[in-house]
């Protein structure tokens, strides 16, 4: 049985993981950086899932290690309320995954992403199409 | 110089849009005397033979109302567009699905299931399900399709204003339809109605406290609501830090959080999303460095029904649209 390529979408912190060497370490898509994972609203999670993406990795500081001190913490529970509902939306929370690394850790960074990209092949495309729409 | 045609039409919803038009009273007079009203089915006696017999464009606005869940709404919708210069999408069904939308956690199977089969005050011994098409001694019997799936007014047709609410208020109605009789209008696709939070007009803002920290979610009833405190310090979740203002505060006024009707906030694509980031936000808030993990995930999964409350007046409209069946 032939496993589905799969699109992820990384958004990671720019204090965590992602420096410029690092901007391929996503082969399947793009790594998107900001200054914080906090700064990863929800809303990003669900354009990168409508926009083509199977899965959505957050990468962020440990929670304590934040460079903004409080970050991580509103990260977890934003992406975990948002995991409750994806789930609510008929939408696997798998497909949401949120990853604590500490700064450079590139071969981590790049075994999340290999670990991420093989489940959501596993899973297959995200559901785009909706059902009879007039 | 002829008066400017109006038209009123309405689709999924429950009558409360056709009751905000009464609702302004006597400027309802005031309005019937500038324009000429051609279409109205809920109050006049205007068949669709007459809007068809139109020429293309010849109704200067057509407001209309709900969300499109039958085959009859888009085709009505779809002759409305043709015969109007322009069409508002009137109240929170036709502007962003509304509560109908709502029926987007469902798909036709699983919704007749439940309303014919399954209630228990339905009496359905042979399963008789609605049909499209059934024939009867004296011929054919027709009902419209049921979509699966609710769409907004602007997902089924070309829209060029939105009036938001559940329903939209007198005021903004009014200014609205001054604002087409005077050609002072905005850009196309404007929602008319403010651009900030309900937060901002809030009547309670001043009790906000500077650090909003929330450590046990409560729905109204479980509390006795304090109606001089903001309900988000009470725990209990109010949509208005992410919901447009304009609604005039009536829900907080009466004691009850904000639901949501009028949509994101200008700017703001989807509305359920930047709700849930705002109450993840404040779960904890105050002693986040000390909670342990189990204690965040309780938090978590203290907040009741997090796609309905997000989403209640606007699935059909926001970026995820339905459920996955």
């Amino acid at each position: 049985m032939n496993k589905y390529a799969p699109e992820i979408a990384v958004f990671a912190c720019n204090w965590s993981s992602a420096n410029d060497e690092q901007a391929d370490c996503n082969p399947y898509g793009p790594v998107v950086r900001t200054m914080c994972s906090a700064r990863v609203e929800p809303v990003f999670v669900l354009k990168a899932l409508m926009a083509g993406a199977d899965g959505v990795m957050v990468i962020g500081c440990n929670p304590g290690d934040c460079h903004y001190k409080r970050g991580s913490y509103k990260t977890f529970r934003r992406m975990a309320l948002l995991k409750r509902m994806l789930e609510q939306f008929g939408i696997a929370p798998e497909r949401l995954r949120v990853e604590w690394l500490p700064g450079e850790d590139h071969p981590g960074m790049q075994a999340a992403v290999e670990s991420f990209a093989e489940e959501i092949a596993w899973m297959g495309p995200f559901p785009r199409q909706l059902q009879q729409v007039a | 110089m002829a008066k400017p045609k109006v038209a009123f039409y309405w689709c999924a919803s429950c009558g409360g849009c056709e009751e905000a038009v009464v609702d302004l009273n006597e400027n309802l007079l005031v309005v019937a005397d500038a324009v000429d009203i051609v279409f109205w089915p809920v109050a006049m006696d205007f068949k669709k033979r007459d809007v068809e017999a139109m020429q293309d464009g010849e109704i200067a606005v057509s407001f209309i109302n709900g969300a499109i869940r039958l085959e009859e709404q888009e085709e009505m919708v779809h002759l409305m567009r043709r015969k109007s210069g322009l069409v508002v999408a009137f109240g929170a069904c036709a502007h962003l699905g509304g509560i109908p939308g709502l029926g987007n956690f469902h798909d036709r199977k699983s919704i007749f299931d439940r309303q014919f089969l399954e209630a228990p005050t339905m009496v359905n011994p042979e399963g008789v399900l609605p049909q499209t098409s059934t024939m009867v001694d004296v011929g054919e019997l027709t009902l419209p399709a049921f979509f699966d799936t609710v769409q907004t007014l602007d997902q089924t047709i070309d829209v060029d204003y939105y009036l938001p609410g559940c329903p939209p208020p007198p005021d903004l109605i009014l200014n609205a339809v001054n604002a087409i009789l005077e050609g002072k209008l905005p850009a196309k696709g404007a929602v008319l109605a403010p651009t900030k939070a309900l937060c901002e007009t809030c009547p309670v803002r001043d009790s906000k406290p500077e650090k909003m920290a929330i450590r046990e979610v409560r729905r109204p009833w479980q509390v006795r609501m304090d109606p001089e405190k903001c309900f988000l310090s009470q725990g209990v979740i109010c949509m208005g830090p992410a919901t447009r203002s304009g609604c005039g505060e009536s829900c907080i006024r009466a004691n009850m959080p904000c639901r949501g009707c009028f949509g994101p906030v200008e700017g703001v694509e989807d509305q359920g999303a930047a709700a849930l980031a705002m109450v993840a936000s404040m779960l904890g808030l105050d002693a986040e460095e000390s909670l342990t993990e189990a204690q965040e995930a309780e938090l978590i999964n203290s907040v009741p029904d997090p796609a309905g409350t997000f989403y209640r007046f606007s699935l059909a409209g926001s970026l995820l649209r339905r459920k996955r069946l």
